[in-house]
């Protein structure tokens, strides 16, 4: 890609678990050296459950967090060497539109504060055109002026989202990180909500870090989409490519997992992986998969795959291209 | 096939600071012997309200059912008094919920918390109780269950917990499960292990059950009817393969359309212009008309009926009983 | 954040706080226009001693021939005062020790709470009595006597709140912004918590005046003032014979500290709707 917006290096988190007196320390692995580009205009996914390092990621990236390690260049420039008065400018350049939309507006403001706020901190325009950037910002998200007075638990979810989004807009930012923005919302409401959001995009060109655990969504709108397993991408493609066939086990699971409508489709074998998420404080050797994975072999217990390029992707597994837990599935159960 | 569960006409009132909120408006539906119905529906639509209806466990106040009958095999349980419908609780008809966390007592064991049930309805001395939480938590799928019983909700995880409660719920070998948003806290993939599990339990205990979901997915994957509800009413009934192939309202036509993300080609997933009316200003006839791309005059004036538009479907709209374009 | 006609509403639901209300107010009004409506000075001996109420004075007179009216009056001023003022001084040092702990966490959370616990771990009557003992009765170590006891539970409680808070997402939002830590503490989480601390704060104007009253009882109020306490200490001798000298001051305490009580419920019930009805 021409030069990347962003590029994150090696990044690393751990969390230390708070130990008592007799345990020595233990940590949480939440992110494991993840890397990855986000190019201007591109939707860049993480996909992956409950546990897998997501938010943590996001957070790091907003250094609302600081990384144990690894680099997070901004148009060059490396983030985590920078203080917080150098830091403050460049922020503008990354912002956030959480999922719960009632816990992301302070409940205290107007809906126009809410607006006005980062305008006011970044000495974005003066007092006198603000109201007018205020009411311009809310009618890109289809909010009408007259809601300028009123507070968030006067709106409704998928109005308070909007109001989030044109929060996050106000300071011009180049990357939105969009962490399960449509999750909380009702299924009618989530379909306006994707749709405005891809018109931003459009019109503003802005490039979206889109994080979910939904995967058929994220396909939808997604150019390029990564899988995360405790901590690690296990799978980056494109969306097409990976559409047209997942090859980690993981992912396999994931789009099988997905509840399908059309009964042609479901018809089809369908794998459940069984077992649970491990502990991500004592991950488990080796290829953190190997537990849940109905193929592993001695080498996936004792060595850690690398991401490595394989028929158009990159995939962290030592049988890439080999294994189909579809397969395997008779009457969608495959226990361990 | 006999009727386990028959709903008729229950309205459902909620007295607020701002005035008296319809949340179920006359429905009526029935389930029969160990079959599964799904109600779907969105936000503020009614059906957690007629799920917790059932079993009377709507707080009163500030709610009250206000009209209609529940009858269960016969017995309207909405005349019953507290101690029979305790009786029934748990034994013959349980109800699993949304977030397990909450649904389990944190300073209680897992295998205590399913004894409780059987202690309670069967009279059952408390170590064969034990022993019966323990099969009740392999018929579950919960590995090792001999040392799960003794352990803590919080030992747990999300899926486990999850099964665990259905284990508890299950306990008294009821005949009608209401389920009421089972998977919508979890991960897709132990989504899918619990609906996989609530399948097989279903095919071997004969048991009916009540989903209450907003995942059209859910509906597909597990139920054979499938009821539709908008702003406390009842707007589409029917096999759920054919709801799914030919929606007749334009709301379950809606809903199908954003759930079902568009194809390749099209870059824009299918809306539903608007939001849920609020309760306190609904319209005034067709409580769909404002966001429905069909809706003509009549629409406006006159709530639609729900009408027989074949073997076990029904639907409230004049656009599609009127057989306009 | 609720507006003042949503905010009555609320509060008038509770019948015993609008009842506490309008008692506060006449005391207030009875303090503040004291010199103007009974004139006279509650230390000038105006009568016969222990004379009983409802005769030459309407509350009778004390063991030096004080009128107990008088005393009634001023020491509502001086009870009041004291109340506020002590507890406007624990508030502003808890919240100050509780927003800080509870934003910042790790160590200056520890060093923080373990300066608050220390103060906790010991009775704080008997630090008052000390306090005031060491450096000797007057009004304005009484205040913070009274301020250095009360303001551990605000620390605490703004912790608490500060804590729940400072991970709200809209609390990410304003750092993701780039917001300064202070005018995120001050402007945004504060007012926030504000309900919270208010209702904590008037029980403790409650509390304040029992602790104030104690002291002057033992004789370690501020000797130019005459309190209520100060009254009930200086009656104890005769409470056989003429009760009604510890009684009426007495009494006095108790409605000021239930109507400030019931108040702060009535706060509570309107400033926190949502911690009653679901």
């Amino acid at each position: 890609m021409t030069e990347p917006v962003v590029e994150i290096v090696d990044l690393v988190k751990h969390y230390p678990v708070r130990g008592s007196l007799f345990r020595k320390p233990e940590f949480v692995h939440a992110v494991d050296r993840v890397s990855f580009r986000l190019a201007k205009g591109e939707t860049f996914a993480v996909v992956g459950e409950s546990g897998c390092g997501k938010t943590t990621l996001a957070k790091c990236l907003l250094r609302l967090i600081d990384a144990d390690s690894g680099a997070i260049r901004l148009n060059g420039e490396d983030l985590l060497k920078l203080d917080e008065t150098d830091l403050r400018p460049k922020r503008r350049a990354i912002q956030i539109v959480f999922q719960d939309p009632y816990a992301s507006l302070d409940p205290r403001q107007t809906i126009y504060q809410v607006i006005a706020t980062p305008l006011r901190l970044h000495g974005i325009g003066n007092r006198k055109d603000r109201p007018q950037r205020v009411a311009d910002l809310l009618k890109q998200v289809g909010i009408g002026p007259e809601y300028m007075d009123r507070h968030p638990h006067e709106l409704s979810g998928g109005q308070r989202q909007r109001v989030a989004i044109a929060r996050a807009l106000a300071v011009e930012p180049e990357i939105v990180i969009l962490d399960e923005p449509v999750s909380s919302l009702d299924m009618s409401i989530q379909a306006q909500v994707i749709n405005l959001l891809i018109r931003l995009q459009d019109t503003f060109g802005i490039s979206y870090l889109m994080i979910s655990h939904n995967l058929p969504l994220v396909q939808h709108i997604s150019d390029r989409i990564a899988v995360m397993y405790l901590g690690q991408f296990v799978e980056v493609a494109d969306r097409d490519t990976l559409k047209a066939r997942a090859l980690h086990p993981y992912t396999q699971a994931l789009f099988s997992a997905a509840p399908e409508l059309d009964p042609a489709r479901r018809a089809r074998k369908k794998a459940v992986l069984a077992g649970d998420l491990p502990s991500p404080i004592d991950p488990p050797t080796g290829c953190r998969f190997h537990t849940r994975c109905p193929f592993s072999q001695e080498r996936c217990v004792n060595e850690a795959p690398e991401l490595r390029r394989v028929e158009g992707r990159d995939v962290a597994c030592h049988f890439a291209g080999e294994v189909d837990l579809t397969a395997l599935a008779t009457d969608a159960k495959v226990s361990r | 096939m006999s009727r386990i569960l028959d709903i008729r006409d229950l309205t459902v009132h909620f007295r607020t600071t701002k005035g008296t909120v319809v949340a179920v408006d006359r429905l009526s539906m029935h389930i029969d012997d160990g079959e599964t119905v799904a109600l779907v529906g969105e936000s503020g639509c009614g059906k957690s309200t007629t799920a917790m209806s059932v079993l009377r466990l709507i707080p009163d106040p500030p709610g009250r059912i206000v009209g209609g009958n529940i009858l269960f095999k016969g017995t309207n349980l909405l005349s019953l008094g507290e101690d029979e419908i305790r009786a029934v609780r748990g034994r013959r008809i349980a109800m699993i919920f949304q977030d397990p966390m909450m649904a389990l007592n944190p300073v209680y064991t897992i295998g205590d918390q399913i004894a409780e049930g059987l202690c309670l309805h069967l009279k059952m001395p408390k170590a064969k109780a034990i022993e019966r939480a323990v099969e009740l938590l392999a018929m579950v799928g919960i590995p090792e269950p001999g040392k799960r019983v003794r352990e803590y909700p919080h030992n747990l995880s999300g899926g486990m917990r999850q099964r665990a409660m259905i284990a508890m719920a299950l306990a008294c070998d009821p005949k009608l499960l209401i389920a009421d948003e089972p998977t919508t806290a979890v991960d897709v993939t132990v989504q899918a292990q619990i609906l996989s599990l609530l399948r097989d339990l279903q095919a071997r205990l004969g048991m009916a059950m009540l989903l209450i979901t907003h995942d059209l997915g859910v509906v597909a994957e597990v139920a054979e009817r499938v009821i539709v509800m908008y702003a406390g009413r009842k707007v589409e009934e029917g096999p759920a393969e054919e709801v799914f192939r030919a929606p007749a309202h334009p709301y379950t036509e809606g809903l199908l359309a954003s759930a079902r993300l568009a194809s390749e080609n099209e870059r824009f997933l299918k809306e539903i212009p608007g939001t849920v009316p609020s309760p306190f200003d609904m319209p005034p006839g067709c409580n769909f008309e404002p966001r429905c791309p069909k809706a003509f005059g009549k629409c406006r004036e006159h709530a639609p009926a729900l009408e027989r538009t074949g073997s076990g479907r029904e639907v409230a709209c004049f656009a599609a009983t009127e057989n306009r374009p | 954040m609720i507006g003042w006609m949503e905010f009555w509403r609320l509060y008038r639901k509770n019948y015993g706080a609008v009842g506490g209300l309008f008692v506060l107010i006449a005391i207030v009004l009875v303090a503040v226009f004291a010199p103007v409506i009974y004139p006279v000075d509650p230390f000038e001996m105006v009568g016969r001693p222990i004379s009983e109420p409802f005769g030459d004075f309407l509350l009778g007179t004390d063991v030096l021939g004080r009128d107990i009216l008088a005393g009634l009056i001023h020491g509502a001023r001086v009870s009041l005062m004291i109340g506020i003022v002590a507890t406007l001084c624990a508030t502003l040092v808890g919240v100050v020790f509780g927003a800080l702990a509870g934003y910042y966490g790790g160590h200056i959370d520890d060093v923080l709470m373990r300066i608050t616990e220390f103060f906790l771990t010991i009775p704080s009557f008997m630090l008052a009595i000390l306090l005031v003992a060491i450096f000797s009765p007057s009004i304005t170590t009484i205040v913070i006597a009274i301020a250095a006891v009360s303001w551990p539970s605000v620390a605490r409680l703004t912790r608490a709140e500060f804590l729940t808070l400072r991970d709200r997402e809209f609390v990410l939002a304003y750092r993701a912004m780039g917001m300064p830590d202070w005018q995120i503490i001050l402007g945004h989480i504060l007012p926030n918590a504000m309900p919270s601390i208010v209702v904590v704060s008037s029980l403790m104007v409650a509390t304040a005046i029992l602790t104030e009253s104690g002291l002057s009882f033992l004789g370690l109020g501020d000797p130019n003032l005459s309190t209520w306490g100060h009254m009930v200490g200086v009656a104890r001798g005769v409470l056989r014979t003429a009760w009604w000298m510890t009684a009426i001051p007495g009494l006095t305490i108790l409605i000021a500290v239930l109507a400030i009580n019931l108040i702060g419920e009535g706060l509570n019930d309107a400033m926190n709707p949502h911690l009653k009805v679901r």
